[in-house]
């Protein structure tokens, strides 16, 4: 989420950034439409001035050298690989929404709301609470239309059967899975042999 | 005993908001307000920044109050359904009852008395 949160400031940034320099260019532009010729506020008085020919001769003298034979230039590679890169990053900060959804209790319903992190920390605090239980891990999904999916991986002792586990957390989720419309999805697996029931 | 303004007048929409986040984080269960994960769930109440409450006109002179808490481990949806009726108790209280309109409540995170294990 923070890093969704960087990429739409820097995107804001350089949003802010290209309409500044088209502003900019605009102004140029019709100042130097002024005049005709070639001389004082005339579009060609204006290339010059921002040297555009040398720009044009460097610029063809590059491409010149990248369509050469032979070995690959690496460092146009990477910098190509890293603007793609950068592409890619600023299409993330304009599409992905920065604010998380949060699992409502109704379709449409503001009125009462909860994070997914603190749903998954409270399903995860009331599966540990079950019988047999070394340690789980929660997290939660929201549906579109309200309420959602608690999945939890949960770890047993020997001693515990798989089902009597996974009937035992779904037992202890009720409240918070019943409260937000939450869908328990519970697996279990044997803990390791380090593990102790807490 | 309410806190004092450090700046310029109070007006009623953020008179609303802080009242109501009083009556919330009153109430047991509930930790703190919460600011949110970019400080966007904040009102400024005469210069004192009042973290996990916005108050936003609803028409009519009515204001919707949104609450963003952090709670303690306890039942969230119980807390979430008593919390609208203590917040709608504390406003009338406060003479500022004809000016609530919808109450919002959203839990962005939990305190554990041990902390969370990653």
């Amino acid at each position: 989420m923070g890093f969704v949160i960087l990429l739409r400031a820097l995107v804001s940034l350089l949003g802010f950034l290209l309409l500044v320099i088209l502003a900019a260019a605009g102004l140029a532009l019709a100042v130097f439409c002024i005049q005709g010729g070639d001389s004082g506020l005339s579009l060609p008085a204006l290339a010059d001035a921002l040297r555009l020919p040398d720009l044009r001769d460097s610029v063809d003298g590059s491409l010149g050298d990248l369509e050469d034979s032979g070995p690959v230039d690496l460092l146009a590679l990477l910098i190509g690989l890293g603007l793609i890169a950068l592409a890619l990053a600023l299409l993330l900060g304009v599409f992905v929404p920065a604010r998380e959804r949060l699992v409502s209790v109704a379709p449409g319903d503001e009125g009462l709301a909860a994070r997914r992190r603190a749903l998954a920390h409270i399903a995860r605090a009331l599966a540990e609470r079950s019988d047999g239980i070394t340690s789980a891990k929660a997290k939660v999904k929201p549906a579109r239309r309200g309420g959602g999916k608690v999945k939890v991986r949960a770890d047993r002792t020997r001693q515990t059967e798989a089902g009597a586990a996974r009937e035992r957390i779904e037992h202890e989720l009720a409240p918070l899975s019943d409260g937000f419309r939450l869908k328990p999805k519970v697996r279990t697996r044997l803990a390791d042999r380090g593990s102790r029931v807490q | 005993m309410p806190p004092k303004p450090r700046s310029g007048a109070v007006s009623p929409r953020t008179e609303l908001a802080r009242v109501a986040l009083e009556a919330a984080v009153g109430v047991d269960g509930v930790a703190a307000g919460n600011a949110g994960p970019t400080g966007q769930y904040v009102t400024s109440w005469g210069g004192v920044r009042l973290a996990g409450v916005v108050a936003t006109a609803q028409g009519a002179g009515c204001f919707s109050v949104d609450l963003f808490l952090t709670a303690e481990l306890v039942p969230l949806h119980e807390l979430g359904e008593r919390l609208p009726v203590v917040v709608g108790e504390a406003v009338t209280e406060a003479g500022l009852g004809d000016r609530l309109g919808n109450v919002s409540v959203s839990f962005l995170d939990v305190e554990h008395p041990l902390g969370w294990a990653s």
